[in-house]
C-alpha cells in the first residue's frame, strides 16, 4: 500500500496573513456576530473545566455548594510527599526516552521514505496505518501476551533463538511500546516537510565535493532543524500525558507517571482527593504550556526556514544501491513489531492455552460466545460511532469556523480564539474528564448521563489538533481566489461554498478521521465520564482488563482491531485518492 | 459525612437516616401485600429499566443479568460496574448534584456503609430476607432494613501450582518472608490490596505487622493496577506466579477451567462481604426491588453458587476477618484505611 502524504511541515497557526491579503470582504458585523458566537462555544466548552480544575486544587475541603478560604495545602502536600519525586522522575525518564526513540524512529523513517530510494516504502506506511487503526489498550495487551513478565508466550522461543528475553512490563519496554505508537506521527508530520525542502540547496553541495554526511550536517540538518523541533515540542507535551501504556505496562514494574497518579489516586478511597487530583493537573497545565509556547515559537521560526517555492521540483532521491533492500528488510522488522501484539492477541483468543505447554492447544470459540454474551457489547459499539461521529463533526465545525475567523478576517484579538481552543491541548485527559464530570453534574442543561456529556469533552479535547490541520491549509489559501469570485458576482456563501470548502476539504477531511480514531479510542476521558447508560468500547476493554474477563478482552480486541484496521485501510484510500493527511 | 453509622448494626443499628426518596419509590420498596409479586412486576414493567451499580467482578455480573432477564424480559438492565471506591464517589457526586443514576447496589460492606451515611440509601421489606442474619443486616435508627448481606468473597493466598513448588506454599502469614517466594509475589494495588495491609495489622498488631509489611516489600512485591478476579487470571496463567490477594471463588473458577492454579486460606482470611440495597431516589423502584429481591433470593443464591460465591454465613472452616466490623464508626474506619492505604503506597508502591 502507498499513500502519497501532502502534511505539510509544521507550521504555526497564525494570523499572519501574506502581504499580499487583502481585507475582509464579508460584512464587519457579521464576522463579528459569528466571531462572538464561536468565542462563546469555545469559552464555554474550555473555560468552565480550566477554571473549576484550578478552583478544586485550590480550596481541598470545600465543595461547589458549601466553598472554602482558597489553600497552597493541596500544592504543598503534592510537592513534599514522599513519592512525589519518583514520579516526576518516572514521568521524565518515560517522557525523554519515548519522545527521543519516537523522534529518531519517526525522522528515520521520513528521511528513508521521501529522500531515499528504499525498497518496500509501502511498509513504513502499513506500519503507520497499523499504528493509526489499532487502540493503544489493545497494543499494551497484545504486548504482555507477547512479552509479560510471567507467561509472555514469545519470551522462550527468543530466550533459545538469541538467548535473551525482553521483559515488556520495565521502563525500556514501555518506552519502546510508545515510541512505537508514536513513530508514526513524527514519520506524518515529516514527511512531507523532507518532500517540500528544495533538494538544489543538498544538489549544489554535493556537486561542490561534499560528502553525503557533510550535506547531512550541514545542509539537511539546519533546514529541518526547527521543523524537528516543533515536532519533538509537540510530542513530548503528549508524552507527559501518555495514559494507557504507562497505566497497562508500567504498574507491573512499579512505573508511576503523573497521569496514572492522578487515575489511580482518585480510586483509592471513598472519598476521592480532587484537591490532588486537580493540583497535579493544574501542575501539568503550567509544565505542559511552557511545551506548547516553544513549540508555538518553534513552528514560526519553521516557516521562515522551509524553502517552499513556486517552482516545480522533486527531492532527489538519494541511491542506497543494496543497502536499499537492507532498509526494506529494517521496515519488514519493524512492521512485524506492529502486527506480533494484535496477531498474538487473536491467535490467544481462539486458542487460550498457547504458550502453557507444547503447541497452540486446543481450539475454541468460547471467548467469542462469551463475548457474544457480554453485557452492552452492541451498545458499546453503538455509543462510540455516536460519540466518535459526533465529536468529530461539531468539532471539526467548530474549528473550520474558527480557523476562518483567524485567517480570513481583521476582527481584534481573534488570536485568542486560537489560543482558546489550544487550552485543552496542555490538561491531562483525566483531568479534563475529571473536571467535565465535576461541572456538568452541576450544570442543570441535562446532558450528564447522557452520550453529549462526552461528546462535549472530546470536542474540546480534539479541537486543538483540528486546528492545526485546518488553520496552516486555510492560510495557504491565497485570498486572491476568492476575491476573484467575489468581483465575478459569486455571493458570500456561494465563495465559502464553492471556492473555499472544495479546496480545504482534504483538511476537513483529516481533521474528522483524526478526532473520529481518536475519540473512539480514547479511555482516560471516557473512564471519568460514562455512566451505565453510556458504555463505550474503550470503557467495556478498560472493564475487562480489571475485571479479569483476559479471554473476552482478546476476542474484542482482536474483532476491534481487524474492524479497526478495515476502516483505517478505507480511511487511508480516501487520503490517497484525496490527497488528504491522517 | 458529618454524621456518623454504627458499624456494627447488630450491637444497637445505625444512627444514620435512611434518604429521603419519593413516595413512590418508598411505597415500591416497602409493598407487602399479598399481591407483592404481580405488582412489582407490572410497574417494574412500566418502568422498562434499571440501573446496578456494582463492585462484583467477573462472569458473576453477566449471569445475574442474564438470571433477571430470562425472569423480566421487559426490563433492561443496564450496569456500572467499578471498584467500590468508584461506586461510592460516583454516588456521591450524583447525589451531591440530585442526579444519581443508579437503583439498586451491591457493594463490599464498607462500601455500603458510606452510601448509608450519605443518606442514599433506601429502606426496604422483602419476604426473601425473612431469614437474614442479624450480622449481616444493616438498619437505619428505627430498625428500617437498609441492606442485607448476599455473598463474601474470602481472600487470601493463591499460587500457580506449575510455577510454585508444594514445599515453598506458605501456611500463615509469616510464611510469605520466606526466601522461595522473593520475586514471587504480586499484590493489587485497589481496595484489595489495601485491605491486605488491614489484615496484617490486625493479625500481627500494629508494631509488628508493620515490621512485617517492611519484610514483605523487601521481597520485591510486583504491584498490578487490576482488580483481584484479573489477578486471578495472571496466575492463572503464569503471569503471575502467586499472590495473597486473591478471592477464593475467581480461585475456584480458575480451578474448574482447568488453571493450575491453587487457593490457600492464610488465617484470618480477609472477607469481603457483598451488601445490597435500593437508592432511595431509584427511578425505577419497582425493576429495583424485584433486582434486589434476586440478588436476594435463591436465585441469586444459585448465580452466587455456581461460581463459588458462598452466603455470609456460611462456614467455610477457616476464621475470617471482615475489615469494617472491627471499627464502631465509618469515621473510624475511613482513617483507618487511609492509614493503611498509606503503609501500602509507602511499603509496595
Amino acid at each position: 500500500m502507498t499513500v502519497v502524504s501532502q502534511t505539510p511541515a509544521p507550521q504555526a497557526p497564525s494570523s499572519h496573513a501574506p502581504s499580499t491579503r487583502k481585507s475582509l470582504s464579508v460584512p464587519q458585523l457579521g464576522a463579528n456576530t459569528w466571531f462572538v458566537v464561536v468565542a462563546g462555544v469555545a469559552a464555554a466548552l474550555v473555560l468552565p473545566p480550566l477554571v473549576l480544575m484550578v478552583w478544586t486544587s485550590l480550596t481541598p475541603d470545600g465543595t461547589l455548594t458549601n466553598p472554602s478560604a482558597a489553600t497552597l495545602q493541596a500544592y504543598r502536600e503534592l510537592f513534599t510527599s514522599t513519592s512525589f519525586k519518583k514520579i516526576a522522575m518516572d514521568t521524565l525518564v518515560f517522557t525523554v526516552g519515548s519522545s527521543a526513540l519516537a523522534l529518531a524512529l519517526g525522522i528515520v523513517m521520513a528521511w528513508f521514505v521521501a529522500r531515499t530510494n528504499m525498497a518496500g516504502k509501502g511498509l513504513v506506511y502499513a506500519c503507520v496505518f497499523l499504528s493509526f487503526a489499532i487502540p493503544g489498550m489493545i497494543e499494551a495487551t497484545g504486548w504482555i501476551l507477547l512479552l509479560g513478565k510471567g507467561a509472555g508466550v514469545a519470551r522462550e522461543p527468543l530466550e533459545r533463538l538469541i538467548g535473551f528475553a525482553p521483559v515488556i512490563q520495565t521502563m525500556p519496554g514501555i518506552i519502546v511500546v510508545q515510541a512505537l505508537s508514536w513513530a508514526p506521527m513524527v514519520f506524518l508530520l515529516l514527511v512531507g516537510a523532507f518532500r517540500a525542502m528544495d533538494a538544489s540547496l543538498e544538489e549544489s553541495a554535493l556537486t561542490s565535493g561534499a560528502g553525503r554526511w557533510a550535506v547531512l550536517r550541514r545542509i539537511t540538518g539546519p533546514l529541518m532543524g526547527p521543523s524537528i523541533l516543533a515536532v519533538l515540542m509537540l510530542v513530548v507535551v503528549r508524552a507527559v500525558q501518555a495514559f494507557e501504556i504507562p497505566l497497562f505496562l508500567g504498574s507491573s514494574a512499579g512505573i508511576r507517571t503523573f497521569t496514572t497518579e492522578i487515575y489511580s489516586g482518585l480510586r483509592k478511597s471513598f472519598v476521592p482527593d480532587y484537591a490532588r487530583a486537580a493540583a497535579y493537573g493544574t501542575m501539568l497545565v503550567c509544565v505542559l504550556s511552557v511545551g506548547l509556547y516553544l513549540y508555538h515559537r518553534a513552528t514560526k521560526i519553521g516557516s521562515r526556514f522551509i524553502t517552499v517555492t513556486g517552482k516545480a521540483f522533486r527531492a532527489r532521491e538519494t541511491d542506497l544501491g543494496p543497502w536499499r533492500w537492507v532498509a526494506g528488510g529494517v521496515a519488514a522488522l519493524v512492521l512485524v513489531l506492529y502486527i506480533a501484539p494484535v496477531l498474538t492477541m487473536l491467535l490467544t483468543s481462539l486458542w487460550p492455552q498457547m504458550g502453557r505447554g507444547a503447541g497452540l492447544g486446543e481450539f475454541t470459540w468460547e471467548n467469542y460466545e462469551q463475548l457474544a454474551n457480554y453485557r452492552d457489547i452492541w451498545r458499546g459499539v453503538r455509543n462510540s460511532l455516536f460519540v466518535g461521529i459526533g465529536a468529530a463533526s461539531l468539532a471539526t465545525l467548530l474549528c473550520l469556523a474558527a480557523a476562518f475567523l483567524i485567517v480570513r478576517t481583521k476582527i481584534r484579538g481573534r488570536q485568542s480564539l486560537d489560543h482558546l481552543l489550544s487550552i485543552p491541548m496542555v490538561i491531562p485527559g483525566t483531568v479534563l474528564g475529571l473536571a467535565f464530570l465535576i461541572t456538568y453534574l452541576r450544570v442543570p442543561i441535562g446532558i450528564y448521563g447522557t452520550l453529549w456529556l462526552l461528546v462535549l469533552a472530546f470536542i474540546a479535547h480534539y479541537s486543538p489538533y483540528a486546528m492545526r490541520y485546518l488553520q496552516p491549509t486555510l492560510l495557504q489559501i491565497s485570498p486572491d481566489i476568492d476575491d476573484a469570485s467575489r468581483v465575478a458576482g459569486a455571493s458570500e456563501m456561494t465563495v465559502f461554498r464553492k471556492i473555499l470548502l472544495p479546496l480545504v476539504m482534504p483538511a476537513v477531511i483529516g481533521a474528522w478521521l483524526y478526532i473520529f480514531f481518536h475519540a473512539f479510542r480514547d479511555v482516560s476521558i471516557a473512564s471519568m465520564l460514562y455512566t451505565a447508560g453510556t458504555p463505550v468500547v474503550a470503557t467495556q476493554l478498560l472493564d475487562m482488563w480489571q475485571d479479569g474477563t483476559a479471554g473476552v478482552l482478546s476476542a474484542y480486541g482482536s474483532l476491534l482491531s481487524i474492524a479497526s484496521i478495515l476502516v483505517g485501510a478505507f480511511a487511508f484510500r480516501l487520503s490517497k485518492r484525496f490527497g488528504f493527511q491522517l | 459525612m458529618a454524621a456518623t453509622v454504627s458499624l456494627l448494626a447488630a450491637c444497637g443499628g445505625s444512627e444514620s437516616n435512611s434518604g429521603e426518596g419519593s413516595g413512590a419509590a418508598a411505597q415500591a420498596f416497602t409493598y407487602s401485600g399479598s399481591d407483592r409479586d404481580a405488582y412489582l412486576a407490572k410497574c417494574a414493567a412500566d418502568e422498562g429499566s434499571l440501573t446496578w451499580y456494582t463492585s462484583l467482578a467477573g462472569d458473576v455480573v453477566d449471569g445475574m443479568v442474564r438470571k433477571f432477564s430470562e425472569k423480566h424480559p421487559n426490563v433492561k438492565v443496564e450496569t456500572y460496574r467499578g471498584e467500590q471506591t468508584d461506586i461510592v464517589s460516583r454516588v456521591y457526586q450524583e447525589a451531591q448534584a440530585d442526579q444519581l443514576q443508579g437503583d439498586v447496589v451491591e457493594v463490599t460492606s464498607d462500601g455500603f456503609r458510606q452510601l448509608a451515611e450519605m443518606q442514599t440509601i433506601g429502606v426496604f421489606s422483602s419476604p426473601v430476607i425473612a431469614n437474614a442474619p442479624e450480622r449481616f443486616t444493616l438498619k437505619d435508627d428505627s430498625g428500617g432494613i437498609l441492606g442485607v448481606g448476599d455473598r463474601a468473597s474470602y481472600v487470601s493466598f493463591a499460587y500457580n501450582t506449575d510455577k510454585l513448588p508444594a514445599s515453598a506454599v506458605p501456611r500463615t502469614l509469616q510464611d510469605l518472608l520466606a526466601p522461595a517466594l522473593a520475586g514471587n509475589i504480586a499484590l493489587t494495588d485497589s481496595t484489595t490490596g489495601v485491605r491486605f495491609v488491614g489484615n496484617v495489622l490486625q493479625a500481627l498488631g500494629d508494631e509488628k505487622g508493620r515490621d512485617f509489611l517492611e519484610q514483605l516489600a523487601a521481597q520485591n512485591v510486583r504491584i498490578e493496577a487490576v482488580s483481584g478476579s484479573a489477578l486471578a487470571g495472571m496466575i492463572a496463567t503464569g503471569e503471575v506466579t502467586s499472590s495473597p490477594g486473591i478471592f477464593r471463588n475467581h480461585a475456584e473458577q480458575e480451578t474448574a477451567d482447568g488453571a493450575p492454579l491453587k487457593w490457600v486460606a492464610l488465617e484470618p482470611v480477609t472477607a469481603n462481604v457483598g451488601y445490597a440495597g435500593v437508592f432511595a431516589k431509584a427511578a425505577h423502584p419497582c425493576a429495583a426491588m424485584l433486582f434486589l429481591d434476586m440478588l436476594l433470593g435463591n436465585e441469586g443464591g444459585q448465580v452466587y453458587e455456581s461460581l463459588e460465591y458462598p452466603r455470609p454465613s456460611d462456614d467455610l472452616g477457616f476464621t475470617s476477618w471482615v475489615p469494617d466490623e472491627t471499627f464502631k464508626t465509618t469515621d473510624e474506619y475511613n482513617e483507618a484505611f487511609n492509614t493503611w492505604r498509606s503503609l501500602f503506597e509507602e511499603d509496595f508502591r
